[in-house]
């Protein structure tokens, strides 16, 4: 120890990029966590729920599709749980669809439409 | 000149030497920390943005459950909701508002969710009730529905009492003995429901309230051309106080109703663009010329309203004398010509008169007022080379000369040939209802019929 504050020629070249180094995977891994906290899902899974929910909404909304669902899809080699409720007054059909990860009840998606249903 | 590099690589002294190290590695860690902070900014970015879009869709389709539930209502029979809001199941928020729009009813609809809000509307008008399947329903009780000359009728035809009678004019009958293809459905009495008086009164009645309040006064007359939009920027009501003349500007309304109120007359010309929620009323008349363009606008004239030059309209004409379209125009779904007998004295003759030879998609209505007596003339003309794709509905008369590719309800046909009128004719005509592509856009009528309502959906759905 009174070699090292003895010694007044400073750090080498080696010395720094290592340290240096060893800060950056600390900050990456830092940042990284506060990034995957910050956000619940990936890029990817979110833009797939989201087009998974609507391609249910649109079966819904537009073909007048307002059969239950309660399955689990997988798409982009992820799994989703996709629940779609509906509730039904008069001909109004209330439909609610929401896309989770498979296993895990952090709602992805959770999309809500409502649609006259024709008398034809 | 001397540079830095090669001063250090000269300096002998060793202690001098690890100076220059530190300055090259503080150097190489803010080429890496501005690297590695440019991907993280950029990664969270395109979450954030997709977050974003993820809550917009979700309030998109908040908007449209608006719209439904709106649509719902009416069909229950309330007509005229005041405005609402509700929280939705997935912690989102719906506010309604339904306001009339000429003849037809508006909806608009804002979804909110997640800091996100998306307003959409869409204008409501009535189910074609089934006699609208026919060709022809011609209500008169009292003169039979008379056919002459070079007419074909392909679809069935709904009578009064008299039926369908091929006839002559000057000795000359009909000159195809299949002048008709379809079945002859004569009632004793026939009952068409009549354009909802009720909506339109309520326009009337809101465009009053806009009027009173005033944003923008133009002393004199005013040119709107394509630099000078900033008086329709900055008011949502504007009044001119003598004549109005767009020429060449570009307005554009989406959401929210902006109007335009003119003491003389307007000319919209020089390849105009107007589209949305854009009402512009004049005391005078109303001149679309030159290539302009109009999409959802409503023009209600206090004199007429003309549409001819190479124009495009799919909008709403609404007046109470005369709607002419000409020349080369061109009306396009879901256009809405309607004349209103409102205030016109009980002798005028008024009309619709179409005599382009463009592309003629629309719906146009002749409301006779129920006190006005037979004397006047409420009449929708359809020239001899025009072609019109859409119905014709008139509480009074029609004359049919060209060809209809659609359906006609009327009181009465008629057919004047100086010095004779001949009542409840059709000569020289085509009528099809089977050439009818598209179901046309009818306005609000009256409930008592039972009648549905349902969106209308536009090609370039969802600017409304």
């Amino acid at each position: 120890m009174k070699r090292v504050l003895k010694n007044s020629s400073g750090f080498t070249i080696m010395e720094v990029l290592i340290s240096a180094t060893v800060f950056m995977i600390g900050f990456t891994t830092l940042i990284a966590l506060l990034s995957s906290t910050l956000s619940k899902f990936s890029t990817k899974e979110l833009i797939v729920a989201r087009n998974l929910a609507c391609e249910y909404m649109n079966k819904a909304t537009i073909e007048s599709d307002i059969t239950p669902i309660d399955t689990v899809l997988t798409r982009s080699e992820m799994s989703f749980h996709v629940k779609q409720t509906i509730n039904q007054n008069d001909n109004l059909a209330k439909f609610q669809i929401t896309v989770t990860r498979e296993k895990s009840d952090k709602i992805i998606v959770d999309f809500y439409n409502e649609i006259v249903l024709s008398d034809k | 000149m001397i540079h830095c590099g090669s001063i250090v690589s000269h300096l002998p002294d060793k202690s001098k030497q690890r100076g220059s190290i530190l300055v090259a590695v503080l150097v190489i860690l803010m080429v890496l920390l501005t690297i590695f902070l440019s991907a993280l900014t950029y990664c969270l970015s395109r979450y954030g943005q997709h977050i974003k879009d993820t809550n917009k869709t979700t309030a998109s389709m908040l908007a449209d459950a608006g719209i439904q539930r709106t649509l719902h209502n009416i069909n229950n029979g309330q007509l005229f909701q005041s405005a609402s809001t509700s929280l939705t199941p997935n912690n989102g928020e719906i506010t309604t508002e339904v306001t009339a729009w000429g003849p037809y009813l508006l909806v608009r609809s804002t979804g909110g969710y997640a800091n996100q809000s998306v307003t959409n509307t869409a204008l409501i008008g009535s189910v074609p009730p089934d006699y609208f399947k026919a060709a022809i329903t011609v209500t008169d009780e009292n003169y039979p529905l008379m056919i002459a000359g070079d007419s074909r009728i392909y679809g069935d035809v709904n009578t009064g009492p008299q039926g369908l009678i091929p006839g002559r004019i000057k000795g000359e009958g009909v000159t195809s003995e299949e002048f008709h293809t379809g079945i002859v459905n004569i009632h004793q009495s026939l009952s068409v429901p009549h354009l909802n008086r009720d909506v339109l009164n309520q326009y009337q009645n809101e465009m009053n309230s806009r009027r009173t309040r005033i944003e923008c006064t133009e002393h004199g007359s005013k040119v709107m051309g394509p630099e000078s939009n900033v008086i329709f920027n900055n008011c949502n009501s504007i009044y001119i106080e003598n004549n109005l003349i767009i020429d060449g500007s570009t307005l554009r309304q989406p959401t929210d109703i902006k109007s335009i109120f003119v003491n003389g007359t307007v000319e919209i010309c020089g390849k105009s663009q107007i589209s949305g929620l854009i009402e512009i009323m004049a005391e005078g008349s109303i001149l679309v010329t030159d290539s302009a363009y109009l999409d959802e606008v409503i023009l209600w004239a206090g004199d007429s309203v003309v549409i001819g030059s190479n124009t495009t309209f799919s909008g709403i004409a609404i007046c109470s004398t005369e709607i002419s379209v000409k020349d080369e125009a061109t009306l396009l779904y879901p256009s809405m010509l309607l004349l209103s007998n409102m205030e016109v004295p009980s002798d005028a003759e008024t009309s619709i008169s179409l005599t382009s030879k463009g592309l003629l998609e629309s719906t146009c209505y002749v409301s006779r007022d129920s006190s006005q007596d037979h004397s006047s003339q409420c009449l929708i003309y359809l020239d001899t080379a025009s072609r019109y794709s859409g119905y014709l509905v008139s509480e009074d008369k029609t004359d049919l000369r060209g060809i209809l590719l659609g359906s006609v309800v009327t009181d009465q046909f008629h057919y004047y040939l100086p010095p004779t009128t001949y009542v409840n004719w059709i000569k020289d005509a085509r009528i099809s209802i089977q050439g009818l592509d598209h179901t046309p856009a009818l306005p609000m009528l009256e409930t008592i019929h039972g009648n549905q309502f349902y969106r209308i959906i536009r090609e370039d759905s969802d600017i409304l």
